[in-house]
């Protein structure tokens, strides 16, 4: 790619240190939003090859895809023959509807060569340009580059008509090619044409394409994928071939004829089960484990009878049980307790207990439910084998069988019994205790050495059971607990559970001696959203009144809610000047621009603003403004005020200098928009409603748009009275401002001029 | 091909407790010693692999697939000779050979026939590109999300896997993730009534069309920057771009609608069992002083409505997503809790100790499919509807305006302005 090379030594030479795009973001903003191609046009024909003149080149095309029109074609033609711009050119083209960009494109494709005509015959591709054909022959009779011919391919296959496949056909029946990539691409455009014929319903042509393609001459994959889209596209004749894969030597066509078992559309499922399973017995047990799967997958109901007494019987023969059992994770429920008993009866030393477990959690619930825990009931857990057993209680778990809970308490507590199997009880019992037996799972954990496994079980149990009675139960376990170590752990759980009992313990628990560091350390981490109320209070109170320590916590966790949770603008920033008020230190006041930054809006910057008269708050307010400036999506002269106010003020130069490409930026969108709302009232004299914010809101830019002047937008300001409404508008074109009035009811629509 | 040894019984049981939450944090039901199930994998039944582009997140991603006794780790690609040599050096370490090949160019290492699949996981400009180029290979993929840039490339992408009867299985793992699995499982059993509303986390729209200053271009040797743009347009080199500031530039990224929106909005419709389709209405919200929010809502045809925004969780992780029915909601997010409107709900919950950042449970999954060739959960079908969905959101917003959408035709109705953007020319050389 010498090109690019050379290319960007000249970038190189012409580049300054600041961002190309600082250089002229008005003009680029100008280029982005406008929705004329004259402009454009004018940016790619200007003349010059600097840095910044090649950046506004390309961005001009970027915006020409959107909006260009047969106007713009002769300017971009001329561009296909600048290596550096081609791409750029046909940006643009490609997108362009209009007759004019596919001849030009197809000129480029005619007089170009090289890279350059590579894309341009990507582009007629990609449009399936009218006259693209012969073009297309005729550079491929005369070009000799691989990379030419490999996209006049690929143009070909996207062409798909009937002349395009005639010929793709003929190159394929010609000598392979020398390059790989390229006789690929050939096999590739042919599957692509053979699609096309399907999309229009042509069958009998795509298989024609799709057996030719079975040919050595192409790597094994494609042969693959044109065998197995030769049998789909057979529909109801397709169970010959289909059959024959099964029994091919060649692994790439027994699992290409695999995927159309699972593929074949529902209407043809019997005929494709039917005809597998006549041949089941005949397949090889390892291809036989594949079938089995690939049928009980299919979707229609017909097919699942079908495989269901062949899954049961393939239990039994453990070269093909893992597939039966996987087979009947799907389709099982057609029997469940059949089922169930077939299963258990061909449990092995052998079986994969997994795909047991697996079984027994999809079958439906009901009597499948009674039975195992009757069987639960009878079974002796210390004498079972302990991962037979501890998979039975992992089956209990997830089918969530609440009745077998007094059983797995009895199994917890069974002496000597395999730890496996205790665990597996314990995990069961959380995913089915009830509120009322909560006491008799923590009592089980009494004994549990492992502090992560017995957490990680109370609080399974926790997510569960009803809020706030569970935060009563853990709240009596918290005041029993005598180490730091289990008091911690039932603070964690409570916040973990949430909601104002919760809250309230843990609360209590800030203003105790013996327990504040750990409870102020949860009262900061509260992620309960609905408590954020309640915790914001909570953290006020201590950042005002508990020794300095807990108070700095206090305050940090107070400012977190304002700064994470979902709260109105307007209360945010009432807690950020409540926080700074009670703050004591620098270093904790410093966290509310934090807050300002993540709302990006005028009245956010203009918050931050207000603390920058205090000088060791200055430079953290302007940074603040000149941040929320940089992501603001809209018009706003507040904003440029804020921004030339942060210039004046800060002492650092690159808060300064964004804040000046802040401005600049802020500036071209408000240049861009023919009109720009100053201010909007709504009501009668004496009487009058300000509707600014409302009016600034719906119009957005817009040259007009569907507000309607009344009631209904602005609210009643004079009931019983006709309105008017009243808008300032700013002319950005002249400078010139001019009042509007729009009768009560309306539609509002402002002038361009 | 040998049935029972693709299927390792340890690694299996692994993955079900994982999907039933009990194997991340929590210590084994069953130890692997208990099963007695540990057994090396005979290298006949290796998964042959490959790499292209793995560094950051790529580089956990390789890990994770490592863990596999199925996989047989043999080649990767980049386009910096610093990746090639830190993946040379993990193959060095694993196997204690030199038989690792590394290689700058993609289609070398996918033209060679032992391979069986690759992890894609290159800057997001290439996704699309080296998707299909590993699937004309006749490769499985396991590519790190977004799988696309443009609505075209997303409806390639999955045309492509269809054509060569290849696994894919999309980066966006909350599929195999145990609160998303059961906050799906709880909406498609009615039990919230009628869904009236899904909500997708997504961030902050929007893209820069700007250059970062020119700098000297490395030697190809040493990063190819003609690789690296692959097929996108042609700009000036700058180091940062490599090392990751490529994010936000519109050239190589689809903004934050996509960003997360690959994997909520996937969340959203799956979760509404709206796989095959898409919204067909997007309207961009604007604050009160008239700026553009980050926020577009969306309707489906049965007027569900899909609501992509930034802000107003419920502060459960990441990537959440809420469902909202006419009896209830529910709400989940990365940190793997889960919030619901009732006590009656909260009793269908479960604790998953697993984070949704987590790929494990989704890279087993893509291995059992390549071995099996069942489709992996989030497939190219439907991971390229949910890219649709954001792509469409995403140019509604750039528009300011709302745009109707049908999601048959995929094409945007009566609106040649945002027909016009659901795809990008590529630089010469490079074709869907």
């Amino acid at each position: 790619m010498k090109k690019y090379a050379i290319f960007s030594l000249l970038f190189l030479l012409f580049s300054t240190v600041t961002v190309l795009a600082e250089i002229n973001s008005e003009k680029k903003q100008e280029i982005l939003d406008t929705k004329e191609c004259a402009p454009l046009i004018a940016a790619i024909q200007a003349p010059g090859d600097t840095p910044d003149d090649i950046f506004m080149k390309m961005l001009a095309c970027k915006r020409l895809a959107v909006i260009g029109t047969a106007e713009a074609v002769p300017s971009l033609e001329k561009m296909l023959a600048n290596p550096k711009l081609n791409h750029a050119a046909r940006f643009a083209l490609e997108q362009m509807p209009c007759a004019e960009s596919d001849q030009a494109l197809l000129r480029g494709v005619k007089n170009l060569s090289g890279q350059p005509a590579v894309g341009c015959i990507q582009s007629v591709g990609v449009k399936k340009s009218t006259g693209a054909m012969a073009v297309l022959k005729e550079k491929y009779a005369s070009c000799d580059c691989p990379k030419v011919r490999k996209a006049i391919y690929a143009a070909m296959g996207m062409i798909a008509s009937d002349e395009a496949i005639d010929w793709l056909m003929a190159r394929m029946k010609a000598a392979p090619d020398t390059d790989i990539h390229v006789w690929m691409g050939l096999g590739d455009a042919l599957l692509d044409a053979a699609e096309n014929c399907e999309k229009e319903g042509n069958y009998a042509k795509a298989i024609i394409i799709y057996d030719a393609c079975v040919n050595p001459v192409f790597p094994v994959f494609l042969q693959k994928a044109s065998a197995y889209h030769s049998i789909l596209a057979r529909k109801d004749k397709a169970a010959e071939l289909l059959v024959s894969k099964m029994f091919s030597p060649k692994e790439c066509c027994f699992t290409g004829g695999l995927k159309t078992i699972r593929e074949f559309e529902c209407a043809n499922g019997e005929m494709v089960t039917k005809a597998i399973l006549n041949i089941l017995e005949k397949l090889p047990a390892d291809r036989q484990s594949f079938v089995l799967m690939a049928i009980a997958e299919r979707e229609d109901e017909t097919s699942q009878k079908l495989i269901y007494p062949v899954l049961l019987a393939k239990l039994a023969n453990p070269k093909t049980q893992l597939a039966a059992l996987r087979g009947l994770k799907k389709v099982g429920g057609l029997d469940p307790l059949k089922t169930g008993e077939a299963v258990c009866k061909n449990i092995t030393a052998e079986t994969d207990l997994n795909a047991v477990i697996a079984v027994a959690e999809a079958l439906p619930a009901g009597i499948a439910d009674e039975k195992m825990v009757e069987l639960a009931q009878k079974a002796d857990f210390s004498k079972v084998p302990a991962a037979l057993g501890a998979a039975y209680l992992k089956a209990i778990e997830l089918r969530r069988i609440t009745a077998a809970g007094p059983v797995l308490v009895k199994i917890a507590n069974t002496e000597g019994i395999d730890s496996s199997v205790r665990d597996a009880a314990l995990y069961a019992l959380a995913d089915i205790v009830t509120l009322d037996s909560l006491d008799l799972l923590v009592d089980a954990l009494a004994n549990e050495k492992n502090d992560q496994k017995a957490s990680w079980i109370l609080r399974s149990a926790c997510t569960r059971l009803p809020r706030e009675e569970c935060a009563v139960q853990v709240t009596k376990l918290f005041e029993k607990a005598q180490t730091p170590v289990d008091q911690e752990k039932m603070l964690t759980l409570l916040k973990q559970i949430g909601g104002l009992t919760a809250l309230a313990c843990v609360e209590k628990a800030c203003w105790n001696e013996a327990t504040a560091d750990l409870a102020t350390k949860v009262l900061g981490t509260w992620n309960t959203p609905d408590d954020m109320k309640a915790v914001a209070a909570a953290s006020l109170k201590l950042a005002q009144k508990a020794p300095e320590h807990y108070a700095i916590r206090g305050i940090r966790s107070y400012v977190r809610i304002a700064r994470q949770f979902d709260l109105p603008a307007a209360q945010k920033f009432a807690m950020c000047r409540t926080a700074f008020e009670t703050a004591k230190r620098d270093s904790e006041k410093i966290l509310i621009f934090e807050v300002f930054k993540r709302i990006i809006e005028v009245s956010s910057a203009r918050e931050a603003m207000s603390y920058a008269e205090i000088p060791a708050f200055r430079e953290a307010a302007c940074d603040a403004c000149v941040a929320i400036a940089l992501k603001f999506q809209g018009i706003s002269e507040e904003f440029v005020t804020l921004l030339e106010r942060v210039i004046e003020i800060s002492q650092v130069e690159n808060t300064k200098s964004e804040a000046k490409r802040a401005l600049s930026r802020l500036d071209a969108m408000v240049k861009s928009v023919p009109v720009i709302i100053l201010s909007a009232r709504y009501g009668v004299e004496g009487k009058w409603k300000d509707v600014s914010d409302i009016v600034k809101k719906k119009f957005n830019g817009k040259s007009s748009f569907g507000l309607i002047a009344g009631n209904s937008a602005f609210g009643d300001s004079a009931p019983g009275q006709v309105k008017t409404t009243e808008i300032i508008v700013k002319f950005n074109a002249t400078g010139e401002q001019r009042k509007l009035v729009f009768e009560e009811n309306e539609a509002v629509i402002l002038p361009e001029k | 091909m040998s049935f029972n040894k693709y299927f390792p019984r340890r690694r299996e049981f692994l993955k079900v407790l994982a999907l039933s939450g009990t194997a991340a944090a929590a210590p084994m039901v069953l130890s692997s010693k208990v099963l007695g199930l540990d057994g090396a994998t005979a290298p006949s039944e290796k998964i042959v692999f490959g790499t292209i582009g793995v560094r950051s997140r790529g580089w956990h991603d390789l890990q994770v697939f490592l863990r596999h006794e199925n996989i047989q780790y043999v080649a990767n690609c980049d386009v910096r000779r610093d990746q090639r040599e830190r993946n040379m050096e993990l193959a060095k370490q694993l196997y204690g050979d030199n038989s690792f090949k590394t290689y700058c160019d993609m289609n070398e290492l996918l033209i060679r026939d032992d391979i069986d699949a690759v992890l894609i996981a290159t800057g997001d400009r290439w996704h699309t590109m080296a998707s299909i180029t590993a699937a004309k290979h006749g490769k499985d993929v396991y590519c790190e999300k977004p799988l696309s840039l443009t609505i075209e490339e997303s409806r390639a992408l999955a045309n492509a896997v269809n054509r060569y009867g290849i696994i894919y299985q999309a980066g966006t793992q909350r599929r195999n993730i145990g609160n998303f699995m059961l906050a799906a499982k709880i909406v498609q059993s009615g039990k919230l009534g009628k869904i009236t509303e899904v909500h997708a986390n997504t961030l902050w729209p929007a893209t820069t069309h700007d250059w970062l200053p020119a700098q000297p271009e490395p030697a190809a040797s040493d990063v190819d920057w003609d690789k690296w743009l692959g097929p996108c347009p042609w700009r000036p080199f700058n180091q940062k771009y490599i090392d990751g500031s490529w994010r936000s530039h519109f050239d190589f990224h689809g903004g934050g609608i996509l960003e997360w929106g690959s994997h909520t909005v996937d969340l959203c419709q799956w979760a509404a069992m709206k796989d095959d389709t898409a919204p067909v209405r997007y309207e961009p919200q604007f604050n009160d002083d008239g700026s553009k929010g980050g926020e577009v809502y969306a309707w489906y045809a049965d007027g569900v409505k899909l609501v992509m925004r930034s802000s107003g969780w419920l502060g459960l992780g990441t990537c959440s997503a809420r469902y909202v029915g006419e009896e209830g909601w529910i709400e989940t997010g990365d940190s793997g809790r889960m919030a619901v409107s009732s006590d009656a709900l909260r009793s269908e919950l479960k604790y998953f100790g697993m984070p949704g950042t987590s790929p494990e449970t989704h890279i087993a999954e893509f291995i059992d499919c390549v071995k099996t060739r069942r489709n992996p959960a989030a497939n190219a079908n439907v991971a390229a509807q949910s890219h649709i969905a954001s792509h469409c959101a995403y140019i509604a917003w750039q528009l300011g305006r709302p745009v109707e959408f049908d999601p048959v035709k995929e094409e945007f109705i009566n609106d040649e302005e945002a027909n016009r953007m659901r795809s990008r020319a590529y630089r010469e050389g490079y074709t869907l």
